[in-house]
């Protein structure tokens, strides 16, 4: 199946297995912040919007984002989210950094200024093993008060 | 010390002759943001001292400092993970509840 979407605002175009789930093909052209961990929608390792929405890439049948807008954490590149992150040191393995940088990106756009409950309520699935929450709650806040970001085109 | 809290209240491998029935992450759970505590640490800086690594160093104390508070009520649990189940089963034990 050919697939043609607008990846990180860039137009791309890929040949896909009818059954092939996204994760496996942002993987295949080189956009390794996805990761394919729990593989089962549970982990939000493989966090991607899509048009605008956070969504389980390992869920998602890649046909079906066809003619659709895909971020990635590549795509996240200046974005206030990524700075706070790094700035709150809010890792220690980084495995799942990529993903919560999605999901407080999505987090964010539907709600500017979260109260701790919600953030803790919108990033509930997303799963990390060290335990780094409270400093992911720090970088929600930081990239909250962050001045608003240049526009990248993405809708 | 959010990693130990997993391992002294959620985290626990079941087999069943043989073979692990909670083999993923929706059946083995690993602390989540709604399982976060309130919670504040300090670091305390020694002059002169070795360089020591951070991180799971952090780890090992949780499940002994929650398991010396439920030892302070009377409830002795040995056992990881302290699940409600097993702290139920210590309270009754302690209170020879029979029943």
């Amino acid at each position: 199946v050919r697939l043609e979407l607008a990846l990180n605002g860039t137009r791309a175009a890929v040949d896909v297995d009818a059954g092939e789930t996204l994760v496996g093909v942002l993987r295949r052209l080189g956009l390794s912040s996805v990761r394919e961990t729990c593989g089962i929608g549970v982990c939000g390792s493989c966090t991607v919007l899509v048009d605008g929405a956070a969504m389980s890439a390992c869920l998602l049948l890649a046909p079906l984002v066809d003619g659709r807008e895909v971020t990635t954490a590549e795509g996240l590149d200046g974005d206030p989210v990524v700075d706070a992150l790094s700035a709150a040191h809010a890792y220690q393995c980084g495995w799942c950094t990529p993903g919560f940088a999605v999901a407080i990106r999505d987090l964010l756009d539907r709600n500017p200024r979260p109260t701790r409950e919600e953030s803790v309520a919108a990033l509930a699935g997303n799963l990390c093993r060290c335990g780094s929450y409270l400093k992911i709650l720090d970088a929600v806040e930081r990239a909250a008060e962050a001045p608003a970001r240049a526009p990248n085109g993405r809708g | 010390m959010i990693m130990g809290l997993g391992t002294a209240l959620f985290e626990e491998v079941v087999f069943d002759e043989g073979q692990p029935t909670n083999a993923s992450l929706s059946d083995y759970g690993i602390p989540t943001f709604a399982d976060l505590p309130a919670l504040t640490h300090e670091l305390l800086e020694r002059e002169g001292a070795d360089v020591h690594g951070l991180g799971e160093t952090a780890v090992p104390p949780v499940p002994a400092a929650i398991g010396n508070a439920l030892h302070s009520l009377g409830i002795e649990l040995t056992e990881l993970p302290m699940t409600p189940e097993r702290v139920l089963a210590a309270l009754d034990a302690r209170d020879g509840d029979t029943s």
